[in-house]
């Protein structure tokens, strides 16, 4: 190792403590030599810090008082505090604060702001409301309309006779057919439902007084039973087969569309008819009786009220 | 959390305080009984021999270390650590209350003083008030490295780390405020006081 290093001046420390003067080695002689003055101070130095460290050793204690002890044990305590009850704390200073005067303006804006927002909630959701009421009842009037104007709820196209089997040249008999024809659908549809619920509660009291029977004399009510629900059943298939050709033709709903294509084919029929086969003055000479339908039909207060109707 | 029986008295000082930062009160008081009188010493001597101050200071620390165990850097040594906390803190009385010091240097006459009996006795604590006035007088960073290393007996390196600086640095201070020692306190022989039979001659 560097002598020069080993003998730095701050190592003069371990020279004063180990080595008198005297006992120095020329080198650590002349390193001392370079910081201190002479002999003198080396010895005074050497006094210095062998009186000094033993003295400090040899001072008096003070000792701590007890009531700082348990200051600081009562503070270590509150610092490990559980985390719910310092949010308890929080939680009461929130609901309870010391100096409440202080927060009743911005208590009041917020306040405030929170009855406008609610406000418009309500406002949007009931003006929601209103627009959804609003369109149900127009779809309502519109189904109202489509019954009004003979879409009854059965299912076959053949029952439109007006439709089926135009009658050429006798577009207003065409029409009162057809509304006779929606009247008696109306009519048959009412008496088949009447006659099938009461024929269903005939045969459903039928099986209640079989269980009757049946506990007075099973083999009499077993007998009874099979009458009861033959006959029940007989009359179901009765009623059934009664009005399943009713049904059949009158079951389709005779729209405004197909009784208005209905009459322009009727019309158009009866004004070609002329012109395909025959000369230009017999089509002259037939051609008022085209017009003369065609005014009828625009003309007749009583068609044009049937078919409102019928709409 | 330290199991049953743990004698925590045997356990060295960064272990308690992995068990102080965990919640561990006894650790803590652990840590309190071992440090608390040479702390107490540490800061009577470096301000001004005030006792009250002194346990103001002693208190004041181990609550910022109760509040806030979690500050301490396990990577250093916690008695320098420990010690360069206390240390800031003397640095910030010196320097908040410098007028303060100035007075008490001046009145000092009388505080926690033991009465000395007989003529060595006389010297012994006319000496130690010279001593003392003398460090008052020196860099807080000289005194504060004269205190430990001949009041606390720490080693160069412990207060290398103490102060954050080199050993060499702490070597320099001790040769330069013995040797301002020495001149300033050249009127007392030490080899005439002999506290301790100690003294050798000259």
């Amino acid at each position: 190792m560097d002598r020069r290093e080993h003998y730095d001046p701050e190592d003069i420390e371990n020279l004063l403590q180990e080595r008198a003067f005297d006992e120095l080695l020329d080198e650590e002689r002349a390193f001392v030599l370079r910081h201190m003055s002479g002999r003198e101070e080396y010895d005074r130095m050497r006094a210095l810090l062998h009186y000094v460290r033993p003295d400090e050793r040899s001072r008096s204690t003070i000792e701590p008082d007890e009531a700082i002890r348990s200051n600081v044990m009562q503070a270590f305590q509150a610092q490990r505090t559980p985390t719910w009850r310092v949010w308890l704390n929080s939680v009461a200073v929130w609901f309870a604060p010391p100096d409440a005067s202080a927060f009743w303006r911005p208590a009041l804006a917020f306040g405030s702001l929170a009855i406008l927002l609610l406000a418009g909630y309500f406002t949007v959701t009931y003006m929601a409301e209103q627009g959804q009421h609003t369109g149900l009842a127009e779809v309502k009037v519109e189904q109202k309309n489509e019954l009004e104007g003979g879409m009854l709820p059965t299912g076959d196209t053949a029952s439109a006779p007006v439709a089926s089997e135009p009658v050429p040249g006798s577009v207003a008999g065409g029409s009162q057919a057809v509304v006779d024809a929606h009247s008696n659908d109306l009519d048959v549809n009412t008496q088949r439902s009447a006659l099938l619920s009461d024929a269903e509660q005939r045969k459903e009291r039928y099986m209640v007084d079989e269980l009757e029977v049946a506990e007075d004399a099973p083999s009499t009510g077993r007998e009874l039973k099979e009458t009861t629900n033959k006959d029940a059943d007989e009359a179901v298939e009765a009623l059934s087969l009664d009005f399943a050709p009713a049904s059949t033709t009158s079951g389709h709903l005779v729209t405004q569309e197909e009784l208005m294509r209905n009459q322009s084919l009727a019309n158009v029929t009866i004004s070609k008819t002329p012109s395909a086969g025959k000369s230009r003055a017999r089509a002259d000479a037939e051609a008022p009786v085209v017009m003369a339908s065609s005014r009828s039909l625009g003309q007749d207060q009583n068609l044009l009220g049937l078919v409102t109707a019928s709409w | 959390m330290a199991g049953f029986g743990t004698e925590y008295g045997k356990l060295g000082d960064e272990r308690l305080m992995e068990l102080v930062v965990r919640g561990d009160e006894r650790a803590f008081a652990a840590i309190y009984d071992r440090y608390s009188r040479r702390l107490l010493n540490y800061f009577h001597r470096m301000l001004w021999s005030d006792r009250e101050m002194a346990q103001d200071f002693l208190q004041d620390l181990f609550t910022k270390l109760a509040s806030k165990p979690d500050s301490y850097d396990p990577s250093r040594a916690f008695q320098t650590w420990l010690f360069s906390v206390a240390n800031n803190m003397c640095k910030n009385a010196y320097r908040h209350q410098a007028v303060v010091k100035e007075a008490a240097i001046h009145l000092r006459n009388g505080v926690d003083r033991v009465e000395a009996v007989g003529g060595v006795g006389v010297d012994r604590e006319m000496f130690r008030d010279r001593l003392d006035q003398e460090l008052d007088k020196l860099d807080p960073d000289h005194k504060a490295t004269f205190v430990m290393r001949f009041h606390e007996d720490m080693a160069i390196k412990e207060i290398a780390a103490a102060f954050a600086c080199s050993e060499g640095t702490v070597k320099s201070r001790i040769f330069y405020t013995l040797k301002k020692l020495a001149e300033r306190l050249k009127e007392f022989d030490p080899n005439a006081l002999k506290p301790h039979g100690q003294a050798r001659t000259l």
